[in-house]
């Protein structure tokens, strides 16, 4: 019997690649509307690959993906906002914040060489809101890693679109950025967008999000992070065995084998 | 001031020069592309590419133009079909293409030298050859490419920004990088009358270069380019008529000089920005010491690094 639910994102016995290499296999998942769900896995698992999977960049051989019901093409489905693992642009752009995020609306925009005042002010509050007020007219190289990644947020979100891949959003950025980008997605799901982002930070997922998926080649695990976060699944997924601790609401995982135990440490104080 | 209004006495200047205004312009406003793409190499290939085409084009009796056409529209095509294949990048593509073009050329023109084509003018430019017709095309290309240019500005600047991006926002991501290749190789051809196979390559980078240089704003990099082309153009035509050296090359040379004028100005006037800033942030007198215990200096090694001398 077909699922009733309003489906968000689904991949239905997808396998999945690189030219001939496959990366995912057999993968069956689903995303309901409106989720906020973290997929976490070991490097190399997949998770950037499942996300390229949603922008029509990897390789479908086998199997279905459909976003919100319709099928995804080769270039990617209509309603994606995506931003991708920090990194790949050049910095030195000739671009403004302004400009590059501006550039997220080309599609649905006038073909003339400029933007239109109200698109503009759309920027303007959409940068805003993500905390970039004052830096629209700035270089896109003036800003900090955290911020390059929320203006390339903003450029996702400036698309109306109603899924968002967020790849690594928290890889290389302080605490507090973390804590900020953590926020900007709990409001983002309460405005109702499907939210799917991808971590390695076992922790900072475990400790914060409402759902999470295990990937290891396929989906190993999918629930809440006390559901998931069990060291079977953990093993399963990382292939080593961690301590997973549970604090009230907080779920932990910890190295059983710290690499740089507090005896090493204590070797280097020594010598200074 | 003669040196100004004397080509003018000459019939076929005032055509060369509104010839070298257009190319100039168009190939300024084409090089912030060719180096934001970072596809510096692409007119050096498509020249090449060029001269294939118009020696097979002028053996067979059909003139430059329909060659040239035909020859980069197939290594523009071609360059692209080859750089998707994974694993080749675009470089690869061009030097395989256009190479084998030039060398289609090559083969041409030395099995037909009755033909006497005139190889000197392909290669280096001719402004004496600029017929009307030549002047016509010319702006027809450039009036093609400002439409193009004003119609696509966005979608191009995003793709070549961010092309992955601008794929899953809608964007037909080949379909830019073609037109692109195709607009480039229009440029080339137009361009290749007044400066020659062998330099219009320069010509497309050169003033991109430049304005990377001293800007870090697109549209004024699109402007000082734009200036930088039709500056270099018109000085070295007149360089050309007075000196009696080839168009391509006086053009190609004013163009390298205004590079490198910018080049040390800008690295001098980095310098002295560095040095200011050096000096008005002078490091502050050492602290008395108010105990027995020396104040430590700011340049005293670390600690870890004394603790491995003394053993
Ligand atoms: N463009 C590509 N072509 C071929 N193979 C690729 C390509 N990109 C990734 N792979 C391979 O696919 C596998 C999964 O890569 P993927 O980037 O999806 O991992 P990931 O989970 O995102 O890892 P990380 O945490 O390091 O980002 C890797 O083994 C990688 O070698
Ligand atoms: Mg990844």
């Amino acid at each position: 019997m077909p699922d009733q639910r309003p489906s968000g994102v689904a991949f239905h016995r997808v396998s999945a690649g690189y030219g001939g290499v496959t990366v995912l296999r057999d993968l069956s998942w689903t995303v309901e509307r409106g989720a906020l769900v973290g997929v976490v896995g070991p490097s190399g698992a997949g998770k950037t690959t499942l996300v390229r999977l949603l922008t029509g960049q990897a390789d479908r051989h086998h199997g279905r993906v459909t976003v919100f019901g319709d099928e995804v093409g080769a270039g990617g489905a209509r309603r994606i906002g995506y931003v991708p693992q920090l990194g790949a642009v050049d910095w030195d752009f000739p671009l403004t914040v302004g400009q590059a995020v501006l550039l997220g609306r080309t599609p649905d925009s006038r073909r003339v060489p400029w933007f239109s005042r109200r698109e503009r002010a759309r920027a303007g509050a959409l940068l805003e809101r993500l905390g970039l007020a004052g830096f629209e007219r700035r270089h896109i190289r003036d800003l900090s890693g955290g911020q390059q990644q929320r203006m390339f947020l903003a450029r996702a979100m400036i698309r109306d679109c109603d899924v968002l891949l967020l790849d690594e959003p928290t890889s290389g950025v302080d605490l507090a950025t973390r804590h900020d980008i953590l926020h900007l997605l709990a409001d983002l799901w309460h405005d109702g967008l499907t939210i799917i982002v991808t971590t390695h930070d076992l922790n900072w997922v475990a400790a914060q999000l409402p759902r999470i998926a295990l990937l290891n080649g396929t989906i190993v695990a999918d629930g809440t992070p006390r559901e998931v976060l069990t060291p079977d699944l953990v093993e399963r997924t990382y292939g080593a065995r961690m301590r997973v601790i549970h604090d009230g609401n907080q779920v932990l995982v910890t190295d059983d084998h710290a690499v740089l135990g507090p005896r090493r440490l204590a070797h280097r104080g020594a010598v200074a | 001031m003669s040196w100004f209004t004397e080509p003018f006495a000459y019939g076929f200047f005032t055509r060369a020069l509104l010839a070298c205004l257009v190319i100039g312009a168009m190939c300024g406003a084409l090089s912030v592309f060719v180096v934001l793409r970072r596809m510096s190499y692409i007119g050096h290939g498509l020249a090449h590419s060029v001269l294939g085409g118009v020696a097979v084009g002028v053996a067979l009796g059909y003139g430059t133009y329909p060659g040239a056409v035909v020859a980069t529209l197939v290594s523009a095509v071609l360059i692209d079909r080859i750089a998707r294949r994974r694993g080749l990048h675009v470089d690869a593509a061009i030097g395989i293409v256009t190479t084998a073009l030039f060398a289609v050329g090559i083969v041409v023109v030395s099995t037909m030298r009755s033909h006497r084509v005139n190889t000197e003018a392909i290669l280096f430019g001719n402004v004496l050859g600029v017929t009307s017709t030549d002047l016509w095309i010319a702006t027809a290309c450039a009036v093609g490419f400002g439409a193009v240019l004003f119609t696509w500005f966005k979608p191009l600047v995003f793709v070549v920004f961010d092309r992955e991006v601008a794929r899953v926002h809608g964007i037909r991501a080949g379909g830019i990088e073609l037109l692109i290749n195709l607009l480039t190789a229009a440029v080339v051809i137009v361009s290749v009358r007044v400066i020659g196979v062998l330099l219009v390559a320069a010509a497309v980078v050169i003033p991109g270069a430049l304005a990377r240089l001293v800007s870090r704003s697109l549209p004024m990099m699109l402007l000082i380019a734009t200036l930088v082309g039709l500056a270099s153009s018109v000085l070295g035509l007149y360089g050309s008529f007075h000196l009696n050296v080839p168009s391509g090359a006086a053009i190609v040379l004013v163009g390298a000089i205004l590079f490198a004028v910018v080049l040390v100005v800008s690295s001098l006037a980095a310098w002295f920005r560095v040095h200011r800033a050096r000096s008005t942030h002078r490091e502050p007198p050492a602290p008395v010491a108010t105990s027995g215990s020396p104040a430590p200096s700011p340049h005293q090694p670390p600690a870890m690094t004394r603790t491995r001398e003394s053993p």
